[in-house]
């Protein structure tokens, strides 16, 4: 089947915000978790410099590791601590705990080897705080703080500056905690004398006892406890609400952000503020640099701004926009639907709201969000703001013009709706407004559409607009070159009485569909001359209709609220019916097939030539529902493996979900764009080396094995690393002598490869054929990720990290067969050829 | 409850303009609080009376007040006429005027151990005076300083003494007589001094200052150097309040927020700015330390008492307390102002339309003004009264109007025809009043003399058993004027007989002062309001409380008894003698002694259940609530927002939004 063959993946939408980020000491990097990758960012040119694979589960926390400066700490959600060397991309250490449901976790400087560690209990928002100590060595000791009723918010956790106290707030409560005798202390303050504050954040000042508390009503609550019994607060006031709370490096500022985007800068001693205004979206996390320099602001619309102390924006860091606005709300994005953008290789999709985003999956960059409805954002308060919002977006095919239509709709007032017509200047790059016609239609506007570029003589662009009162207009550039603009140049409909809900054109441009509920009326373009009609054989109302492309030009492809029709435009009758409820439809521009997606969230091609669906794809690409589909086009024509998959010869199918992101279902076995969703891959020096099977096997020093593999494990991990040993040996012959290191570094290694065990020789060509009868590979990689607990690359701990070259021995250490010489991803690539072929 | 044909009245003229309050002094040896205000009256209120005003004492042209102090329970006040004045400590009657010499007095304080009284003058001198046995004598006077003394404070242990002037503070060792310290404060441009508006010593020899360019500022007393300041306020911090241990500040100004300030840090020597409480809406000119929390008060002519322990505060309204209106029959009103009488007559409803409970009726005749009254020589009226009307001969009503200032008492009757063209209203004023008639603190008419051949006599001379010491404040007369009840400041209520002018009995005694009562129109019952908010009924012939006073005691609910104000006005429905009509400056409640108590713990009164106490919070600030006859209810009302219409205007505040 050829669905097996294919295979969905994320490609952006990742959440860059879900842990606080880190500011590397000297300010060079910035270090991002996107769920269970960790990327570490130049903060220079906001560029990935290095990532840090190898978490299974999402990463909680990042810290820096206190022992080496040059090291982070990173903490998932099933308690496994990664150390990384961030500057070489190099994993150092992993650290298993048998803690799970890990929702936060927070080191100390004064307290290197301790993290204190908060648990998801089964009642809703309490955490149970645990103190972990780590030693290098992988041993572990879990000791319980009796705190039964943390929040499971990172935020409300704290440590004072000695590493004395425990400081967390929870509801209305701001406790102190002492960690030696478990004592605990707890205030509370009001408002006015009325309600009680509830807090929502904390920070802890890095020299002094002082504490700040965020509260949910915008106040901050500085607290001296100087004793504890007794402390003095002081309260600021700016925010509506309040995300999160740092102190810089020295203490001498507290930094402030929330839900307005504002950066406040207090003064805590005197109780003056410096605001930065308009950053963007609302703010969840702030973060000052060690070295004073840098502020960090992370936006929910997942951007993160790096700020210098003056102010001024340095660098931004943004991954695909998610749509903050709509989670505030609770409500389904309304999204444009995704469109491409032949000029930039972009997908423009919603952004920030009234923006339009254009993202690169190729080189897997937010380029711009292109502002639309040009109004100054009002962050959301108490009560519901209704904002002017995009609904339609549409690019002509040669990505010189774009039409937009925005509105804003209170149910109160009248309905405020915008056509707006955007031309790209060759110049300056980028969009300029050309034409805005308010109000183009007496009712809301349902479509919009571009004429394609066809092979009539009529080449002036043209759009059609359809809307709920019935009518639609096609409007057409005009004038000449140095003044252009767009006007209304015919305006018609079938039945007054009746919505148009949806319209497409033909390839060629010649011919107009419009969807009247049950009826769809066609008009030749671009005189607009009425021709005929359909009607639903069973009076349900059409829902979209769409023209085929290519091979099947002659055929529509309708859509109802149960069926699927194909008509032949030759004879207008139907061709096939397909009983089938779907949400979306999208053709393939390259090519005649159509995407399909159901109301139960199944991906579909559809080859109107042949009437049938031709792929399925059973899993959903996630749980949350499918929001748009789009064919988006390979930068070189390929040619795929079975001929069920020719479809994917130039394009690809782009997927946005309900949750913001971004996927391509595309065959499987392309590796070369990188996966978010990949299995992990134990992330070594290798990618920053030379691709050479020598460096690799010296960099991964032969380790004893650390315990707790079963049998099993280890005969396949055996037999395939022996197989690959042959291989790495031949290739070593192979390789010219100028390129191999000094000989006397090989030697021992050359001649103990060269050993092998009886019983894995015996095994090597069983255990090889039996991988590749093993269709997933996922056993292997399993398999080898246990492995790697035994890896260990420490610059700081030369006696761990030495070459143990004389474990190889097989008459002082059987075992030691067992180790890898080979670079994990060298064997994976290996594997996969294997496969493939 | 019953239903009322309400009189709204809202042309009460109350002028909070001359009642800003500019000082505060407590004194907590007997829970008193004297605050001066802008017409340079002085009253005094008990605190342990539920902030009962107690007494007034009136303005005299000739002495402002700038500074009030206490000392051994006496009061002292000075101002720019250069005296003192001493007032007695349990009537508050002037005893003497002290001159000083240096001119004009800005300040006044008392030393901690309550001997001395130091004085800051115009000609920047320090005067001390001992108080002795009653009298002061002038001490000492310290050397003369280049400018006005703006404000002083002794320190604890009263060796020394701050006081601030213009761009300076000055601290002086009393036992050398001379400035040992001298702080030189900076000023926000060359040609705008900086005023010290106020001063405190700590024990541990911190000085506090605040000053006009918005500064709190905390000095080491001993070396006169800076330990801290703090740019708290927006304009000029006028007055500063210290906590008896010290650890605790609180200032505030013309920027109307009351910053507190707290000592931190491990050696208790840091201070930090701990919380802001804006409640006030204008310049807050003083502050005082109570016992539950700092007093606050200022141009808004209210208080406010920000209680320590919980943030909580508590609003008391700077109005009168007493009855300034009294209501006759015929829909007589007579206002009483500070230094004028108004006799109005009520606007009177289409006849007897009905509509429904809520709405308004329509007005057949309007409101009008009958008579104003000046007091001679612009003299502070005390108290009023306005008699029942009568109908004289041939048309028209009689009606007798009576007020007392604080020298003189004044009886007039009027001729009232309203029915004619032009309407006439005929004043004639009693004279040859008898030497005994001493002015009054409480007026009451009970009967209506026949009006020809007027010649005023003393009737009899009733002597108050006990004696009250600080004298009685509260009058009521019988319907039929066979009795008459007493209250007065020491928690004392006692019942006479008029004709005979003995006693008859005086009522158990009550931990608390009196604030109004009234008659039973016809059974011999006299309702009596403390200020702990408990209503007590007694049974003047039988000698003991009534039935439904028995049953009640101690059963009050919470939200009755909790954080009200002091009730004004009380007394039985005519309509129904079940019913007690009771209001305060905020709530107006109709008590029905047939039906239920709710539980002692309630802390909201439940509208849906049927109970006693039945409470409207519709009308705001009532001045006076009397029932009329007929089922109509007088409500005088003077609303918040003409109060804040009519204050000056406050420092401009940035509000967001606006």
């Amino acid at each position: 089947m050829a669905a097996s063959a294919i295979g969905v993946r994320r490609i952006a939408g990742g959440n860059l915000i879900s842990a606080k980020p880190f500011i590397s000491n000297d300010s060079k990097y910035i270090i991002c978790a996107v769920f269970r990758n960790v990327f570490v960012y130049s903060t220079e040119t906001g560029e990935i410099v290095r990532k840090l694979f190898g978490h299974e589960n999402e990463v909680i926390a990042i810290c820096e590791n206190f022992r080496n400066k040059f090291q982070v700490v990173t903490v998932d959600s099933a308690g496994f601590i990664f150390i990384w060397n961030y500057e070489d991309g190099m994993a150092v250490k992993r650290i298993t705990t048998n803690i799970e449901d890990v929702c936060f976790a927070h080191c100390h400087p004064s307290l290197p080897s301790l993290f204190f560690v908060g648990c998801k209990t089964n009642k809703a928002q309490v955490a149970v705080a645990l103190e972990v100590q780590w030693e290098l060595n992988g041993n572990v000791s879990v000791k319980d703080l009796y705190l039964k009723h943390v929040s499971q918010s990172g935020v409300c956790f704290a440590i004072d500056h000695k590493g004395q106290y425990l400081l967390y707030v929870k509801h209305e409560a701001f406790t102190i905690v002492e960690r030696a005798s478990n004592r605990c202390y707890w205030f509370e303050r009001t408002c006015y004398g009325k309600r009680l504050e509830s807090f929502v954040c904390i920070a802890a000042h890095p020299s002094q006892a002082v504490a700040a508390t965020g509260c949910k009503n915008g106040r901050i609550y500085l607290w001296y406890y100087d004793s504890v019994s007794k402390p003095v607060s002081t309260c600021f006031h700016w925010h509506t609400s309040i995300s999160d709370l740092c102190f810089t490096a020295e203490g001498g500022f507290l930094l402030s952000g929330g839900i307005e985007g504002v950066l406040v800068r207090w003064r805590p001693d005197t109780a003056r503020k410096e605001l930065r205004p308009r950053l963007g979206g609302p703010i969840q996390w702030v973060h000052s640099s060690k070295d004073n320099t840098l502020y960090a602001t992370c936006h929910l619309e997942n951007c993160i701004q790096l700020l210098n102390t003056s102010f001024t924006v340095k660098q931004i860091i943004a991954e695909f926009t998610l749509p903050y606005l709509s989670k505030q709300r609770r409500r389904i994005l309304n999204t444009v639907g995704l469109h491409y953008d032949p000029v930039t290789g972009a997908v423009l999709t919603n952004g920030k709201p009234g923006h339009v985003q254009f993202y690169q999956p190729r080189t897997r960059k937010m380029l711009f969000n292109l502002d639309i409805v040009c109004q100054n954002f009002i962050s959301p308060s108490d009560e519901d703001l209704v904002y002017t919002e995009l609904s339609l977006v549409a690019l002509s095919a040669d990505g010189r013009w774009l039409a937009t239509v925005e509105q804003r709709n209170d149910g109160v007032t009248t309905l405020e709706h915008r056509l707006k017509f955007w031309g790209f200047n060759d110049v300056k790059q980028e969009f300029e407004l050309n034409t805005k016609v308010v109000s183009p239609h007496d009712q809301s506007v349902t479509q919009v559409r571009f004429r394609p570029i066809g092979a009539t003589t009529d080449d002036a662009p043209m759009v059609v607009t359809c809307s709920a009162d019935g009518t639609f207009k096609a409007w057409r550039l005009e004038g000449d070159a140095t003044k252009q603009r767009w006007l209304c140049a015919h305006r018609a409909y079938f039945r007054s009485d009746m919505a148009a809900t949806d319209c497409d054109m033909a390839e060629d441009g010649s011919l107009l569909a419009v969807i009247y509920g049950n009826f769809i009326a066609f008009w030749a373009v671009p005189q607009c001359v009425f021709k005929t009609y359909l009607a639903e054989p069973c009076q349900h109302a059409f829902s979209q209709v769409c023209f085929g492309r290519t091979r099947a030009r002659h055929l529509l492809v309708t859509a109802s609220s149960n069926a699927v029709h194909i008509w032949n435009l030759l004879t207008f009758t139907p061709v096939a019916q397909l009983l089938l409820s779907i949400t979306h439809l999208a053709a393939n521009p390259w090519s005649h097939e159509i995407a399909l997606v159901t109301k139960r969230n199944l991906l579909a091609v559809l080859d109107p030539c042949l009437g049938q669906v031709v792929v399925t794809l059973p899993n959903p690409p996630s749980t949350s529902a499918v929001m748009a589909v789009m064919f988006y086009p390979r930068h070189e024509q390929r040619h795929s493996s079975s001929p069920e998959l020719g479809w994917l010869n130039r394009a690809k199918l782009m997927v946005l979900d309900q949750r913001g992101s971004l996927h391509a279902v595309d065959e499987k076995f392309e590796q070369d764009e990188g996966d978010d969703d990949a299995a992990p891959a134990w992330s070594t020096m290798t990618r920053r080396m030379p691709e050479n099977p020598i460096m690799n096997a010296l960099l991964h020093p032969v380790r004893k094995r650390g315990a707790g593999l079963d049998a099993d494990d280890d005969e396949r991990v055996k037999s395939r690393h022996d197989a690959a040993r042959k291989k790495l040996l031949d290739e070593m012959l192979a390789t010219p002598a100028h390129c191999l290191p000094a000989m006397r570094t090989l030697c021992d290694f050359f001649l103990s490869a060269m050993l092998s065990t009886k019983s894995a020789q015996k095994d090597t060509t069983l255990s090889l054929s039996d991988t590749r009868e093993e269709d997933d590979d996922d056993a292997a990689r399993t398999a080898l990720h246990r492995e790697e607990d035994a890896d260990d690359v420490d610059l700081e701990h030369p006696d761990e990290s030495a070459i143990d070259v004389s474990a190889m021995d097989t008459t002082t250490a059987p075992p030691a067969l067992d180790t890898s010489f080979v670079s994990k991803e060298y064997l994976q690539s290996l594997l996969d050829l294997q496969l493939v072929l | 409850m019953g239903d009322f044909r309400v009189h709204r009245v809202k042309f009460y003229n109350y002028d909070p303009t001359s009642k800003a309050i500019n000082n505060l002094a407590y004194s907590s040896s007997n829970a008193r609080l004297a605050l001066s205000r802008s017409d340079n009256s002085i009253e005094i209120w008990s605190c342990k009376d539920n902030w009962l005003l107690e007494q007034t004492i009136p303005s005299e042209p000739e002495h402002t007040v700038e500074a009030l102090t206490w000392c051994q329970d006496v009061l002292f006040s000075a101002g720019l006429s250069g005296f003192i004045n001493q007032f007695h400590h349990e009537n508050f009657k002037k005893i003497r005027s002290f001159p000083c010499d240096g001119g004009s007095i800005w300040c006044l304080n008392s030393s901690h151990d309550q001997t001395l009284i130091a004085v800051g003058t115009e000609g920047g001198s320090v005067s001390l005076l001992d108080f002795l046995e009653g009298t002061i004598k002038f001490n000492c006077s310290l050397a003369r300083q280049k400018h006005r003394i703006i404000s002083l404070a002794w320190h604890p242990n009263d060796e020394r003494m701050a006081t601030g002037t213009i761009d300076n503070i000055l601290i002086w060792s009393l036992s050398q007589k001379c400035v040992v310290q001298s702080i030189s404060l900076p000023r926000e441009s060359p040609n705008k001094e900086t005023i010290v508006w106020g001063v405190r010593f700590t024990k541990d020899n911190t000085l506090i200052s605040v000053d006009s360019s918005g500064y709190t500022s905390f000095w080491d007393g001993k070396f006169g150097t800076l330990l801290k300041n703090f740019r708290s306020h927006k304009a000029d911090v006028l007055c500063l309040c210290v906590d008896e241990e010290g650890n605790r500040v609180w200032s505030s100004g013309v920027d109307p927020a009351i910053v507190r300030f707290e000592r931190s840090g491990s050696d208790k020597k840091s201070w930090k700015q701990v919380r802001s409480i804006a409640h006030h809406t204008h310049d807050v000119r003083s502050l005082a330390l109570v016992p539950d929390g700092i007093l606050s008060a200022g141009v808004d002519n209210v208080l406010i008492l920000n209680r320590n322990k919980s943030d909580s505060y508590r609003k008391l309204l700077g109005f009168p307390q007493q009855n300034l209106i009294h209501a006759s029959n015929e829909n007589l009103v007579l206002f009483q102002y500070n230094a004028a009488i108004e006799l109005w007559k009520l606007g009177t409803a289409v006849a007897k339309e009905t509509v429904p409970p809520g709405d308004c009726f329509q007005l057949e005749s309007d409101p009008r003004l009958l008579l104003k009254l000046q007091a001679a020589d612009e003299q502070s009226i005390v108290c009023s009264a306005i008699s029942q009307s009568k109908a004289a001969e041939p048309s028209g009503s009689i009606v007798w109007v009576a007020y007392s200032s604080a020298d003189e008492l004044a009886i007039f009757w009027i001729v009232l025809d309203l029915q004619s063209v032009p309407p006439l209203v005929d004043v004639h004023q009693v004279t040859g009043m008898p030497e005994e008639a001493l002015p009054a603190v409480s007026l009451v008419f009970s009967q209506m003399w026949e009006m020809d051949n007027i010649r005023p006599r003393l009737v009899c001379s009733v002597p108050l058993d006990p004696a009250p010491t600080q004298g009685a404040h509260l009058l009521s007369v019988t319907h039929d004027g066979k009795h008459f009840a007493v209250g007065d400041h020491d928690n004392n209520v006692s019942i006479y007989r008029l004709k005979k002018g003995r006693i008859l009995c005086t009522l158990p005694s009550h931990s608390c002062q009196p604030v109004a009562m009234c008659f039973h129109p016809t059974e011999a019952l006299l309702a009596i309001a403390y200020s702990d908010q408990q209503i007590v009924e007694f049974d003047y012939h039988n000698c003991s409380f009534s039935e439904w006073c028995r049953r009640v005691s101690g059963h009050f609910p919470k939200f009755w008894l909790n954080d009200r104000p002091n009730i004004h006005s009380l007394y039985y429905n005519p309509g129904n003698v079940q019913q007690f009509i009771i209001a305060n400056h905020q709530h107006l409640t109709l008590l029905d002694k047939t039906e239920d108590f709710p539980p002692p713990q309630m802390k909201q009164p439940d509208d849906d259940k049927p109970e006693a106490f039945h409470t409207v919070s519709r009308y705001q600030y009532l001045a006076h609530v009397e029932p009329l006859e007929e089922n109509e209810l007088l409500v005088v009302e003077v609303q918040p927002a003409s109060l804040f219409s009519k204050l000056p205007p406050a420092l401009p505040q940035k509000k967001f939004g606006v």
